[in-house]
């Protein structure tokens, strides 16, 4: 049976209507495989964003312990072992070496303290230092040093009575136990120097300040405020984040066919473009919370560069069609010669900015930027700082899709203390 | 007949009892509907299927909350155009998200006759192919228009030009469409 004709657009409308492709199987299970990469995504930002608050967390409680010397603290750590043949093996050179360290000091601190027996070689042995009586000193101020001197020489006498006694075990473990709080003892004194000289030295390790961020886009310049804090991991690096409210105002020209304003030959293209609108430029202004999270490293006392990224909410959205309004109008003109009226049509094109409806980035999050930055702390009095630092912001996601241009750079000022 | 009934008050049975496993069903039935829809406005494939998949991501999340009477035909026409409305609405996002919706207008040359008549059956594939030569914007208010059965005012909003430019683009799509079937298979 043969198909009643249709006219060509209502046949395709029909056609379409209920159109449908068979099901390809295997598309199920790839949705589903689909769908789980999709929901990974989230997560791997929560872990993200987990490892850095575990950081920030826990660095403060052992920064001390990754960035001191450890040799003090892990011969501090070894205890001496008694052998079954009575022989103290490596534990001589522990007692040795906080004793030679202790001597240097003496040495360095008070030049006028003399021994008749120099040499504290590990040759000479710890026996060799038994005499106190051949231990001198001249000045009243090194009265403590000569204290822990003696402390450490009774112990090490002691230290040849347990090589020497069989059997004891009981005063053995006795005497060991005694031996540690000596060597505690040293090792405290020996780094209490050092220690006190990196307190003066350490000062806060949180920052905050406050910021005014102007910052220009292709468009126009914007201006943001906020707050900020960094975390000192190290001496070299930081991690930093903040918040702030920026205004961004972005534009993209439509590169569309353009109508000019002057007529031009081609008045066939005219006539059909007559009443007609064509957008050729998009502008938007954005309010968006903004929350950086970034690693700064020191170059200097000074200088510093930062990279992170930063998570972008937009509260507000405006956006304007700049369009080019073709329109057919009548004019009227008045020839002098014959003092009649004549009309005519003419063409005019105008350009007028009309609102948009859509808002496509209101109310949506985003992770929204890559920053790089450099900056420069200047030090104004006490623990204020003035830190100037130029910065530039890549869009990432689904911000460097849209059809605005939001890279933007600008110069952050921020009083940190 | 009997098994497509029995099938749809299993979807309407599940989505009252919020039972996940009906997701399955719903993606085999209408796969296809929805690809039939995409594939009108994405000439590649891949981005058509994604779409379709990004569609049934988003009604998965809501499609429990589908309001309906419990009536077996209605619900079967409401669900599937509500499926396809999402289906449109994410595949104009896609278009807005890959470049901007607001491209380069070409001028057409002045076809004498507006009417054109179909020779014998139509086949999807043919039309696709003739549909896909069309410039995006005009290809897009086409099926918004002809197809999908929007009006001029929803699609200005909905791709953000003025109303004027939907009838436009309209009558240039329907214009070209003609001059390429009848270039393609009445000559």
């Amino acid at each position: 049976m043969e198909q009643p004709k249709k006219e060509l657009i209502k046949g395709i409308a029909d056609l379409f209507e209920d159109y449908e492709e068979s099901y390809v199987p295997g598309e199920w299970e790839a949705f589903l495989q689909d769908k789980k990469g999709k929901r990974k995504l989230f997560p791997v930002i929560l872990r993200i964003a987990a490892i850095l608050f575990l950081i920030i967390s826990v660095l403060p409680l052992h920064v001390d312990d990754l960035f001191t010397n450890g040799l003090s603290d892990k011969v501090a750590d070894q205890k001496p072992v008694l052998k079954k043949n009575n022989t103290l093996l490596p534990d001589q050179s522990i007692l040795i070496k906080p004793l030679v360290t202790a001597a240097q000091r003496i040495n360095r601190l008070s030049p006028s303290v003399s021994y008749q027996k120099k040499s504290l070689s590990r040759a000479s042995g710890a026996a060799s230092l038994a005499s106190t009586d051949n231990f001198e000193t001249t000045n009243s101020s090194s009265t403590f040093i000569k204290d822990t001197i003696t402390s450490v020489l009774k112990h090490q006498q002691v230290e040849k009575s347990i090589v020497y006694t069989k059997g004891r075990s009981d005063t053995t473990v006795h005497e060991k136990n005694k031996k540690m709080s000596t060597i505690d003892f040293l090792m405290a004194e020996s780094k209490s120097g050092t220690t006190a000289a990196k307190k003066k030295t350490d000062g806060p390790k949180w920052d905050f300040g406050v910021e005014v961020i102007p910052t220009a886009t292709t468009v126009s310049m914007n201006v943001g405020a906020g707050l900020t804090t960094a975390y000192r991991i190290s001496n070299k690096f930081s991690i930093s984040s903040g918040i702030s409210i920026t205004q961004l105002e972005g534009g993209k020209n439509v590169n569309g066919t353009i109508v000019n304003n002057s007529v031009s030959n081609n008045q066939v293209a005219f006539a059909r473009e007559l009443s007609s609108k064509q957008v050729v430029a998009v502008a938007a202004n954005i309010k968006a919370i903004d929350i950086p999270v970034g690693l700064i490293y020191h170059l200097n006392k000074h200088y510093y560069t930062s990279a992170g990224i930063s998570y972008f909410n937009v509260i507000s959205e405006k956006r304007d069609n700049t369009i080019v309004q073709v329109s057919q109008v009548n004019q009227a003109s008045f020839d002098p010669q014959t003092g009649m009226t004549a009309s005519y049509k003419t063409i005019i094109s105008q350009e007028v900015a009309e609102p948009a409806n859509d808002k496509p980035l209101k109310g949506n999050s985003y992770l929204g930027f890559f920053n790089f930055s450099i900056g420069r702390k200047q030090n104004i009095f006490g623990k204020y700082n003035v830190l100037i630092e130029p910065f530039v912001k890549v869009p990432l996601g689904e911000l460097s899709n849209e059809d605005l241009k939001l890279l933007n750079s600008g110069i952050k000022f921020q009083l940190s203390f | 007949m009997g098994n497509k009934d029995t099938m749809f008050q299993e979807i309407i049975a599940g989505l009252s009892t919020r039972d996940e496993r009906i997701q399955e069903r719903i993606y085999i039935h209408y796969w296809g509907y929805l690809m039939g829809v995409s594939t009108r406005y994405f000439k590649d494939r891949n981005i058509a299927r994604e779409v379709v998949n990004d569609s049934f991501m988003k009604a998965f999340k809501t499609m429990y909350d589908f309001k309906h009477d419990h009536n077996l035909e209605d619900f079967q026409k409401t669900f599937k155009a509500w499926l396809a409305k999402i289906t449109v609405r994410t595949a104009l996002d896609k278009i807005r998200a890959n470049k901007s919706a607001l491209i380069y207008v070409e001028e057409y040359a002045e076809v004498a006759g507006n009417y054109v008549e179909a020779e014998g059956q139509l086949f999807a594939e043919d039309i696709l192919k003739l549909l896909h030569e069309l410039p995006d914007l005009h290809r897009t208010v086409f099926n918004l228009y002809e197809i999908e059965g929007f009006s001029h005012d929803e699609i200005a909003e909905m791709l953000t030009i003025p109303v004027s430019s939907s009838r436009t683009y309209l009558t240039r799509a329907k214009q070209k469409l003609r001059e390429l079937y009848k270039k393609a298979y009445l000559n």
